[in-house]
C-alpha cells in the first residue's frame, strides 16, 4: 500500500516548532520504521524552503530521498484575508491533485488546521479523487472556546472550512480518548471512523542522575534559588497560568517561603507584564514566581528532574504532552480534571478543578507537604508513562490504516456499469480517404462501438463507409475543439501522412490515447512546415524531440533534410498522449531506443486488426483478372517505391528459374508512382520478360482482394522502416497466401511459422532461392498458408482487438484521478479572468513543476552565462567553448545537452539562440525560454559567473533532485587576496559558499580540487558529507581553437635580437601574481653580474600592474635584453617560442598552467615555481625553484644555465597533454561515474 | 482562363484587371525582398563592427577580474539609477564607492555602452510546460464561460 502524507505540519510557521510539529515528526518516523511493505511518501510545501533540508536530514536513512516530494505552490494563499480566496482555493485543488497524482492508496494529512497566518495549504475533498483520506486530529479547543479564539470572522471562516474538511475524512486518528470523544460528540463523526492513537513523550525525558555542578548552573541560569513547583507549556488563555499564580499565592506562608513557582514558556512582553502585575496583586514577589522564557530541551529535562512537583492547570488539552514528559522524568504530577489530562495522569487523587484556585492550591499543598503522597505520585507517574510510546501510537495508526484500506478494497471491487457506455471521440481519417489508416479505422469502429458511444472526428467532406454513416455522429475539428469536454475518452489515429495534419494541434489541447501507426513522424512534420502554414513546425519538433544532435549532424539548417529519415520527431505526440497504442513490439523498441525505458510507461501493443477474409474462389478471381488457372502468380502488394525494394524483387525474379518458366507471372499490385515507379516499368519493359511481369497501378479494394485470392505467393519487402506495421503483409496472411518477407522493422516480430522470413539485409541470392523453394514446394506453401490464416483468426480478430483497445483505453484513463487535465478543469470552475492574470501565471508555473513534462529526457544543463552574453574570448571562455563543443557533439550517454544562462541568477534560460549560432545556424527559429528540470538532471556550471543570486535557484534544483556541479578554475582571489582588487576575496568567498550548496565541484586540476576541498570543509558550516570533488585536465590542442595569424612588419629584427643570447620567455597576461616583478629583479641581478641573457615577456597588461609596466617601459635594458610584446598573434608567438631557450613560469598561483603544456608541445625546457599544480602538470619534466626574491630566481636561472650548457636540463617533451575531446571525456566521466544520491 | 471564367464571360475584364494588380504586387514584393536583403547585409555589417568592438574591450578586460566584478557592476547600476532619480545627495554619506571600484566602473560603463549594440535574444516569458498549462487554463476558462452562456 502506498501512503502519501501531507507533511506541512512539520513546516508551517505555526506548528513546526510546537507540539503538532513535534508530534508529526515523531509519529511519522515511527510509522515509517514499522511500515512493513507499505510505501510511504512525504509531501512538503516548497514555500517553506528553509524547512526542507532539515526534514530531509531528519529522515535520512529512514526513507529513500525520492520519497520526499516537493509540492510547488503559489504564495499568498493564507486565510487571513479574503483577497487570497481565489489563490487559496486554486492551491487547495492543486495540492489535492498533486497528492493524488502520486498514486496513493491512502492519503494522510498530518494536521488539517493550518494555513491561517501562513501559506500552508490543507483541504480534503475539494477534488473528487476518491482516495481515502485520513486526518490526524488534535483537538477542538477553538470550537470549545469559540469566543476566545474565533472572534475574528475570517478566523471563524477558516476554522469552519477545516471542520468541513474534517467531516469528509475517511478516518480520523485522534491523539487522545478525549479528542476522540469530542470528534464524535461535537462534530457528529461516526464513532467507527475515529480511532485514538494517543501520543508519547520524547525519550530524552527520563529520570537522570544528579549532577550537582550542572544542576546548579542550570538553576542559576534561570534564577531559581529554592525548591520549586514547575509549569511548562503554552502561554495562552486556556493554559490558565493566571489561575496557577493565584492558586500558588494561596499556599501557606511557610510553603511560599520554601518554594518558588517556575513558569517555563515563551511569553510575549505584553503577556509577561500582565502576569507580573498579577504576581504583585497577589502579594507575591518576583522571586516567588520565576518566568524563564524559552528553555531548550536539554535544560528542560534537568528542570523536570529537579522540580518537586509539576502542575498542569490547563482548561483544555488535546493531549497534554508536558504532563507525560514530567511523569516520564519520574516526577509527581498534578493536573486538571478535564479533557485528556485525566487519561494521561490516570490517578484520580492527582486531579483538581482548574477553574477553582482553591482546588489547585489544596492539591499543590498536599503534594508539597505529604511526602508519601508525593512519592506515590512519582512512582505511579513513571509506571503510567510507560503506557505511552511513539511505537505504540504508530502501530495503532497503522492498524487503523490497514483496516481502512481493507474495507476500501471491498468497496472498490470492480463492478462494470453496463447501463451506459462511455462516449468516445474517434479521431481518424476514414474512407474514401486513400490511406491504410482510414480503412483500418473503418474496420475497427463497428467492433469498438460495443464498448463506447462513438463520434467520429474527421477533416474530410464526406465518409463513404455505410456503417459509420448510419451509426456514428460525424463531427469536424472546430466542433470537436469546442465540445471536447463532452467526451469521456478520446482516441487519435496518427500516421506519417498528410491525412493527420489537423491532429497535432488538437492533441496538444485535447489529450487522448494515440494509436501510433507510424513511429517516425518526421515526414509529415516536414510536410506541414512546407505546405500547411505551420511555420518552423518541423525544426521546432525536431529540436524538441532530439535536441541539438540533428543540427550538428546536418551541419547546417539548410541541410536538415539529410537527417529527415534518421529521426522520429514524435516526442510531442508521445508526451501529449494519455497513452500510446502500437501494433508491434518493434515500435516499443524504437521508443526505448530514442527516449529511454520510461518512454513506454503508458504503452500497449495491440495486434493489427484484420477481418478474417471470406473464403474466396481463386478460379473466379483469376478469371476476372485474366490469369490462367495453371499460372504460378507471384504478387507484391502495396505502393511502389524505393523503400519497398520492388526493383530488387524484379532482379531476383529475373535471375530465378521462375523467369524462364512461361507459366510464372510477377505482378506488382499497387499505386504507380513517378520516378521510381516509372523506372521499374522501364526495367520491366527492357527485361525481355514484359509479358510475364506487370504493374497494376492503384486498384479498387475489390480488385485488390481478387489479386490476394488469385496469387500463389506474396513477396513483401521493406527497408528503412518507419516503425509502421505493414497492412499489406497482414492482408497476405489473411488470405492464406504464402508470403516471403524480409525481417525489417515490425516484420521481424512475425514468426517463421507464418511467413517465409529472410534476413532484413538479405542478399539477392537469398531471395532468389526463396522464390524457387516456394515455387517448387507446394507443401511448404500450404503449411504457411494454413498457419497464416490461423494466426489472423486467433490474434487479429476484430472482436479481440477491440476488446484489447477498450481495456487499454480504460487502463490509461484509470490512472488519472489527479491528472493535470482534471486539475485544470477544476480550477477553471473557480473562474479564469483577466483580473487574476498574475495568479494564473504563478499557478501555471507551480503546476508545471508539480506535473513536469512526462517522458522527460535527462538533461545536462550547461551553464554558459558568461560566454553566452559576452564572449570576451579570454582563457576561461576558451575552455568553455571547447568543452561545450565536445559536449554538444558527443553528449554523455543518456543525456540531452542543453546550454543555459542566467542574467541575475534568479532564473535560468535555455540558450537556444546562442547555441544555434554557436553551431553556425544564424537564422534558427528556436527561441530562449525559462528552463525546466526534473529529478535526475545534471546542472553543470561550466562558466565562471559570480552571481550570488544563484543560491536560491540551486536549492530549488537540489530539492527537485537535480545534481548541481560547479566548475572551479582556481581559488586565487581567496588564496592570494593581495593580488586582487579590494573586495574580491569577500565576493569569491560568498560564491564558494553558494556553490557549496550544490552537489559537488569539478576543478581543472587536482591541486585546485584539493584547494577547494580544504576551503569548503574548513569554512562551510552546512558542509555535506556527500559533497563531491573531482578534477579534469584542460585540452591543449590549440589548433582546434583557430590560432590568430599575422606578423608585425619588423618582427625579424626582434627575433634576431632574442636569438643572440639564451632567452627566457614568460607567456600570459601581466598580473601581480604572475611573478613579473620577481623575474625583473632576477634578471637585473643577472645582467649586473654580466650574464648575457634575455627576458622576453609576451602578454597583455592586466590590472594593478601599472608600476611593473612603467618599470618595463623605462628599463635601460628595454629592447636590448628585455622585450615586451603586448597582444601579439599566435603566429608571432610561435616564432618567439622557436627562438627562446626556456619558458619561465614564476607565477605564485595557477588553476592549471596551460603555458607549460604549450611549451612542452614544442619541446622548450621549463623553469617553474615549485607549485603543486605545476608539479601535477609537468612532473619531472621541468626545473623547479622556490623563494619569492629576485635572488632566489636568479640563482635558479644560473643553475639552470649550467645544466643547459651541459645539455642536462629536464626536457619538457614528456609532459602528457590531452585533446579537448579527452578533456571533455574526463569531465563526463566525473559526472556519470559518481553516485549522486 | 479557367473553366469558371469560361462559363462566366462577363467576369473576364475584372479577372484581367486582377491579374494586372497581381503582377504589380509581385513586383512590389520583389523590391521589398531586395530591401530586406539590404537591411540584412547592413545588420551583418553592424554585427561585424560589434565583434570588432568586442575585441577592443577584450584588450582591456581580463576574464577573471571581469567575472569577479559582476556584482560590482550591479551595484554601480543601482548607484547610477539612484543618481538619475536625483536622490544621491541624501545617500552620499551612505554609499562609499572605493577608488578601485570606480576605476573598474569606468571600464564597465564602456562595456555597457558597447553592449547596446548587441541585440538581446527574443525570449519566451514562460517555460514550455508552464506555457502549455497557462494556455490550457485559459482555454478551460473560456470553455466554461461559453458553456454557461449556452446554458442561459
Amino acid at each position: 500500500m502506498r501512503i502519501v502524507i501531507d507533511f506541512q505540519a512539520a513546516q508551517s510557521t505555526v506548528s513546526r516548532n510546537r507540539g503538532i510539529g513535534n508530534y508529526t515528526i515523531a509519529l511519522i518516523k515511527e510509522i515509517i520504521d514499522n511500515r512493513d511493505s507499505h510505501e510511504i511518501f512525504l509531501v512538503l510545501n516548497e514555500l517553506f524552503i528553509d524547512t526542507i533540508e532539515p526534514i530531509r536530514a531528519e529522515f535520512e536513512g529512514l526513507l529513500p530521498k525520492g520519497n520526499i516530494k516537493i509540492w510547488h505552490s503559489s504564495p499568498n494563499t493564507n486565510f487571513s484575508t479574503e483577497n487570497n480566496n481565489w489563490r487559496r482555493q486554486a492551491a487547495e485543488l492543486s495540492l489535492e491533485a498533486y497528492i493524488s497524482s502520486l498514486d496513493p492508496d491512502i492519503i494522510l494529512i498530518a494536521s488539517l488546521f493550518e494555513g491561517f497566518a501562513d501559506d500552508a495549504v490543507t483541504s480534503n475533498g475539494k477534488l473528487n479523487h476518491g482516495i481515502p483520506t485520513i486526518i490526524i486530529f488534535y483537538d477542538l479547543i477553538r470550537l470549545i472556546f469559540y469566543k476566545n479564539y474565533l472572534n475574528d470572522p475570517q478566523a471563524a471562516k477558516w476554522y469552519e472550512s477545516k471542520l468541513e474538511y474534517l467531516s469528509k475524512a475517511s478516518l480520523v486518528l485522534a491523539i487522545s480518548s478525549s479528542s476522540q470523544r469530542d470528534a464524535i460528540n461535537l462534530l457528529g463523526i461516526p464513532a467507527n471512523n475515529v480511532v485514538n492513537i494517543s501520543g508519547a513523550a520524547d525519550p530524552i525525558f527520563q529520570p537522570i542522575a544528579k549532577n550537582t555542578g550542572l544542576d546548579v548552573m542550570v538553576l542559576s541560569r534561570y534564577g531559581i534559588s529554592r525548591s520549586f513547583a514547575m509549569y511548562t507549556g503554552g502561554a495562552d488563555y486556556r493554559k490558565n497560568i493566571e489561575g496557577l499564580i493565584i492558586a500558588f499565592a494561596k499556599l501557606p506562608a511557610n510553603l511560599l517561603k520554601k518554594y518558588q513557582l517556575v513558569i517555563i514558556c515563551k511569553l510575549s512582553t505584553e503577556y509577561r507584564t500582565t502576569l507580573e502585575i498579577l504576581v504583585k496583586q497577589n502579594n507575591l514577589t518576583k522571586d516567588d514566581i520565576i518566568f524563564t522564557g524559552y528553555v531548550p530541551d536539554h535544560d528542560l529535562v534537568i528542570l523536570y528532574n529537579l522540580c518537586d512537583v509539576f502542575v498542569f492547570p490547563s482548561l483544555y488539552e488535546g493531549f497534554g504532552l508536558p504532563v507525560l514528559e514530567a511523569m516520564s522524568c519520574g516526577k509527581a504530577v498534578i493536573g486538571s480534571n478535564n479533557s485528556s489530562i485525566p487519561e494521561i495522569i490516570n490517578f484520580e487523587d492527582a486531579l483538581f478543578d482548574p477553574n477553582d484556585p482553591v482546588s489547585i492550591a489544596t492539591k499543590l499543598e498536599h503534594v508539597l507537604t505529604d511526602d508519601a503522597f508525593r512519592k506515590t505520585l512519582e512512582k505511579h507517574g513513571l509506571e503510567q508513562s510507560k503506557m505511552f510510546s511513539w511505537k505504540k501510537s504508530a502501530l495503532l495508526a497503522l492498524d487503523a490504516i490497514n483496516e481502512l484500506e481493507k474495507n476500501q478494497k471491498e468497496k472498490n471491487a470492480f463492478k462494470p456499469d453496463s447501463s451506459s457506455l462511455p462516449s468516445l471521440a474517434f479521431v481518424s481519417p476514414l474512407p474514401p480517404e486513400r490511406s491504410g489508416i482510414s480503412d483500418y479505422s473503418a474496420e475497427l469502429i463497428p467492433e469498438l462501438a460495443k464498448y463506447y458511444k462513438i463520434d467520429v472526428i474527421v477533416d474530410q467532406d464526406s465518409i463513404s463507409d455505410v456503417w459509420i454513416n448510419s451509426n456514428c455522429p460525424i463531427r469536424d475539428y472546430v466542433w470537436f475543439k469546442l465540445n471536447s469536454h463532452t467526451y469521456d475518452r478520446v482516441l487519435y489515429h496518427i500516421g506519417n501522412s498528410h491525412f493527420h495534419t489537423s491532429m497535432f494541434s488538437s492533441l496538444e489541447t485535447i489529450p487522448g490515447v494515440v494509436v501510433l501507426h507510424d513511429f517516425y513522424l518526421s515526414h509529415i512534420m516536414h510536410h506541414m512546415e512546407m505546405n500547411d502554414q505551420h511555420t518552423d513546425f518541423f525544426v521546432k519538433s525536431l529540436f524538441h524531440s532530439h535536441g541539438y544532435t540533428p543540427f550538428i549532424k546536418s551541419k547546417h539548417l539548410k541541410n536538415i533534410l539529410e537527417v529527415l529519415w534518421e529521426y522520429p520527431c514524435n516526442l510531442d505526440v508521445i508526451q501529449n498522449a494519455t497513452g500510446i497504442i502500437v501494433h508491434s513490439q518493434y515500435s516499443v523498441q524504437l521508443a526505448k531506443k530514442w527516449y529511454g525505458t520510461n518512454a513506454i510507461k503508458n504503452w500497449a501493443v495491440i495486434p493489427m486488426l484484420k477481418i478474417p477474409a471470406k473464403a474466396t474462389d481463386k478460379k473466379l478471381a483469376r478469371k476476372h483478372l485474366n490469369i490462367n488457372d495453371e499460372d504460378f502468380v507471384v504478387c507484391s502488394f502495396g505502393i511502389i517505391g524505393p523503400t519497398k525494394l520492388n526493383k530488387r524483387l524484379l532482379d531476383c525474379w529475373l535471375t530465378s528459374s521462375l523467369s524462364k518458366d512461361q507459366k510464372c507471372r510477377l505482378i506488382f499490385v499497387g499505386e504507380y508512382t513517378e520516378g521510381y515507379g516509372q523506372e521499374l516499368a522501364k526495367d520491366i519493359e527492357n527485361s525481355g520478360f514484359a509479358e510475364q511481369i506487370s504493374i497494376t497501378g492503384w486498384t479498387e479494394l475489390e480488385t485488390f482482394k481478387e489479386y490476394l485470392a488469385a496469387a500463389d505467393l506474396g513477396v513483401q519487402l521493406r527497408t528503412m522502416s518507419r516503425g509502421e506495421t505493414s497492412a499489406a503483409i497482414f492482408d497476405c496472411l489473411n488470405y492464406g497466401l504464402a508470403t516471403i518477407a524480409n525481417a525489417n522493422g515490425s516484420i521481424a516480430d512475425i514468426s517463421g511459422e507464418h511467413i517465409y522470413k529472410i534476413p532484413d539485409d538479405f542478399i539477392d541470392s537469398g531471395l532468389t532461392e526463396a522464390l524457387e523453394i516456394l515455387r517448387n514446394d507446394n507443401n511448404k506453401r500450404l503449411s504457411l498458408s494454413t498457419q497464416a490464416q490461423k494466426l489472423i483468426q486467433t490474434n487479429h480478430s476484430p472482436s479481440k482487438c477491440a476488446m484489447m483497445y477498450a481495456q487499454s483505453i480504460e487502463s490509461f484513463y484509470l490512472k488519472k484521478p489527479g491528472s493535470k487535465s482534471a486539475l485544470i478543469q477544476a480550477i477553471s470552475n473557480l473562474g479564469i479572468s483577466s483580473k487574476n492574470e498574475n495568479d494564473i501565471r504563478e499557478l501555471s508555473s507551480g503546476i508545471s513543476r508539480n506535473y513536469p513534462v512526462e517522458l522527460h529526457q535527462k538533461q545536462l544543463l550547461v551553464d554558459i552565462s558568461a560566454i553566452c552574453q559576452n564572449d570576451l574570448q579570454t582563457g576561461i571562455q576558451r575552455v568553455v567553448r571547447s568543452i561545450l563543443t565536445e559536449l554538444l557533439v558527443n553528449p554523455p550517454t543518456g543525456y540531452r545537452v542543453e546550454p543555459v544562462y542566467t542574467e541575475h541568477g534568479e532564473l535560468y534560460y535555455y540558450a537556444r539562440e546562442f547555441t544555434m549560432r554557436f553551431l553556425d545556424n544564424n537564422k534558427s527559429p528556436l527561441t530562449d525560454e525559462p528552463i525546466e528540470y526534473q529529478a535526475g538532471d545534471m546542472f553543470l556550471a561550466l562558466d565562471l559567473f559570480l552571481y550570488l543570486g544563484q543560491s536560491k535557484f540551486i536549492i530549488r534544483m537540489i530539492n527537485d533532485g537535480v545534481h548541481v556541479i560547479f566548475t572551479v578554475y582556481d581559488l586565487l582571489p581567496v588564496l592570494l587576496p593581495k593580488y586582487f582588487p579590494e573586495g574580491s576575496k569577500e565576493i569569491f568567498e560568498k560564491w564558494l559558499y553558494t556553490i557549496s550548496k550544490g552537489s559537488g565541484v569539478i576543478c581543472i586540476s587536482k591541486s585546485t580540487s584539493d584547494d577547494a576541498k580544504n576551503w569548503i570543509e574548513s569554512n562551510v558550516n552546512h558542509y555535506k558529507h556527500n559533497f563531491k570533488y573531482g578534477w579534469f585536465h584542460l585540452g591543449a590542442d590549440i589548433e582546434a581553437s583557430v590560432p590568430s595569424k599575422g606578423l608585425p612588419a619588423n618582427y625579424e629584427k626582434s627575433i634576431s635580437a632574442i636569438k643572440c643570447y639564451p632567452s627566457f620567455l614568460m607567456v600570459g597576461t601581466i598580473e601581480p601574481r604572475k611573478g613579473h616583478s620577481q623575474a625583473l629583479d632576477a634578471f637585473e641581478e643577472l645582467w649586473k653580474n654580466g650574464t648575457q641573457t634575455n627576458l622576453v615577456i609576451v602578454g597583455k597588461q592586466g590590472w594593478m600592474v601599472e608600476s611593473i609596466v612603467e618599470r618595463i617601459k623605462k628599463h635601460p635594458e628595454n629592447n636590448r635584453h628585455l622585450f615586451w610584446f603586448n597582444g601579439i598573434t599566435d603566429e608571432f608567438l610561435k616564432e618567439i617560442y622557436s627562438v627562446c631557450s626556456c619558458l619561465l613560469a614564476p607565477s605564485e598561483g595557477e588553476g592549471f598552467g596551460l603555458p607549460l603544456i604549450e611549451a612542452a608541445r614544442i619541446n622548450i625546457p621549463i623553469i617553474a615555481r615549485n607549485l603543486p599544480v605545476f608539479l601535477e602538470v609537468a612532473g619531472d619534466h621541468a626545473f623547479y625553484f622556490d623563494g619569492l626574491h629576485g635572488t632566489d630566481l636568479a640563482s635558479a636561472i644560473t643553475a639552470w644555465l649550467d645544466l643547459y650548457r651541459n645539455g642536462k636540463v629536464p626536457q619538457s617533451a614528456g609532459i602528457p597533454y590531452l585533446s579537448w575531446a579527452q578533456s571533455a571525456q574526463q569531465l563526463k566521466a566525473f559526472i556519470l561515474d559518481n553516485t549522486w544520491e | 482562363m479557367d473553366e469558371f471564367t469560361d462559363t462566366n464571360p462577363e467576369l473576364q475584364p475584372q479577372i484581367k484587371q486582377l491579374q494586372i494588380n497581381n503582377d504589380e504586387l509581385l513586383k512590389i514584393n520583389k523590391s521589398l525582398r531586395s530591401e530586406i536583403r539590404a537591411i540584412q547585409i547592413e545588420n551583418l555589417q553592424l554585427k561585424q563592427q560589434n565583434h570588432e568592438m568586442n575585441s577592443q574591450v577584450n584588450a582591456v578586460l581580463n576574464s577573471t577580474i571581469w567575472r569577479l566584478l559582476a556584482p560590482v557592476r550591479k551595484s554601480i547600476d543601482v548607484f547610477r539609477q539612484i543618481r538619475n532619480e536625483k536622490s544621491i545627495s541624501h545617500l552620499g554619506p551612505v554609499i562609499k564607492i572605493r577608488k578601485s571600484i570606480l576605476h573598474f566602473g569606468s571600464i564597465l560603463r564602456r562595456r555597457n555602452k558597447h553592449d547596446l549594440t548587441q541585440s538581446l535574444p527574443i525570449r519566451e516569458e514562460m517555460s514550455y510546460n508552464t506555457r502549455k498549462i497557462y494556455n490550457e487554463l485559459h482555454r478551460a476558462g473560456i470553455q466554461k464561460d461559453q458553456n454557461i452562456k449556452a446554458s442561459k
